[in-house]
């Protein structure tokens, strides 16, 4: 009796945290001045793209750290659009995922938003 | 046929549509916001962990091996499995626990994913991972309306509950076992 009273708390429990979850998911909209409002379409596809291994600023996660360094790594613009276009290692191909412009948006963000 | 097996069976058959749609209404809403939110890129929390991917995957881990307990709690509850011989009263109970643990498990992963990096349609592994969460929330809240519904054909829990275990899984190994395999940080660690 004692365990199914435990069992129904925490059913009530998950059902609030599932109520404040959805709450905080809308109401947390992104404020001003994160990476993803910055204006540009670089930006934004950086984002949803990217942030998730490079982090939100560039500052490195799963995948290298960009920002202040990615402009030194290919001084070539070329080269770090073709890595991006096809992958390389453990990063994902976005040729089919994202437009040649929007590679070339992201690619310039990266090279000077994040800090070249 | 008579009058009452007649409404009985339009009964079920609007708690079984209900069900559906609440279901696919959370699914659609999930995906729908993952879609249009701009994602912050943020990564909000990682409590002891070293970043809050290591969180998520193994927050995951943590979900999926709860669902796993629960499967197997609910094959005994059904007779599928035979041990121990005599069932304990509070098994039932116990398969209640471990969902609902594994559901809040997968609140804080789930939050970061939506909040932080919207619905993805790139790579297709992310597109699966991002269809298949979206699918994971409505079938769950299907799952429990059809656990309060009474009088549902004897099929639906199982197959409603095969379908939420299912997509865990299918999250599981498009996010954490992609960590602990492919994943550029390569071994899993904290």
């Amino acid at each position: 009796m004692t365990f199914k009273r435990i069992v129904n708390g925490i059913e009530v429990v998950a059902v609030i945290a599932a109520l404040v979850w959805a709450f905080m998911l809308v109401a947390n909209e992104p404020g001003a001045g994160n990476v993803a409002d910055a204006g540009s379409p670089g930006a934004a596809i950086f984002a949803s793209n990217c942030a998730t291994c490079h982090g939100a600023d560039g500052e490195g996660s799963l995948g290298p750290q960009l920002a202040g360094k990615v402009a030194a790594k290919f001084p070539d613009v070329a080269d770090q659009i073709a890595v991006v276009t096809n992958g390389r290692n453990g990063m994902p191909s976005f040729e089919g995922g994202l437009s040649k412009e929007q590679i070339q948006q992201v690619v310039e963000y990266t090279r000077t938003a994040l800090g070249s | 046929m008579t009058a009452p097996a007649v409404g009985h069976r339009d009964s079920v058959t609007v708690k079984m549509l209900g069900v559906f749609l609440a279901g696919a209404a959370v699914s659609i809403l999930l995906g729908v916001y993952g879609d249009t939110h701009t994602p912050t890129g943020e990564k909000p929390y990682n409590l002891f962990f070293t970043d809050t991917i290591q969180l998520k995957v193994w927050f995951a881990t943590a979900a999926v091996a709860l669902a796993l307990l629960q499967v197997l709690l609910a094959m005994r509850l059904y007779g599928k499995l035979k041990w121990p011989r005599t069932a304990p009263s509070w098994l039932g109970d116990a398969h209640r626990l471990c969902g609902t643990l594994a559901f809040l498990i997968t609140l804080p992963v789930a939050y970061q994913c939506l909040w932080a990096l919207g619905f993805q349609s790139t790579p297709t592994r992310v597109l699966v991972h991002s269809i298949v969460g979206c699918l994971f929330y409505g079938a769950f809240v299907a799952k429990v309306l059809a656990v309060r519904f009474h009088g549902l054909p004897g099929w639906s829990l199982p197959v409603i509950g095969g379908v939420v275990f299912t997509a865990l899984v299918v999250i599981f190994l498009t996010s954490s076992v992609w960590f602990f395999t492919d994943g550029p940080a390569g071994l899993p660690i904290f």
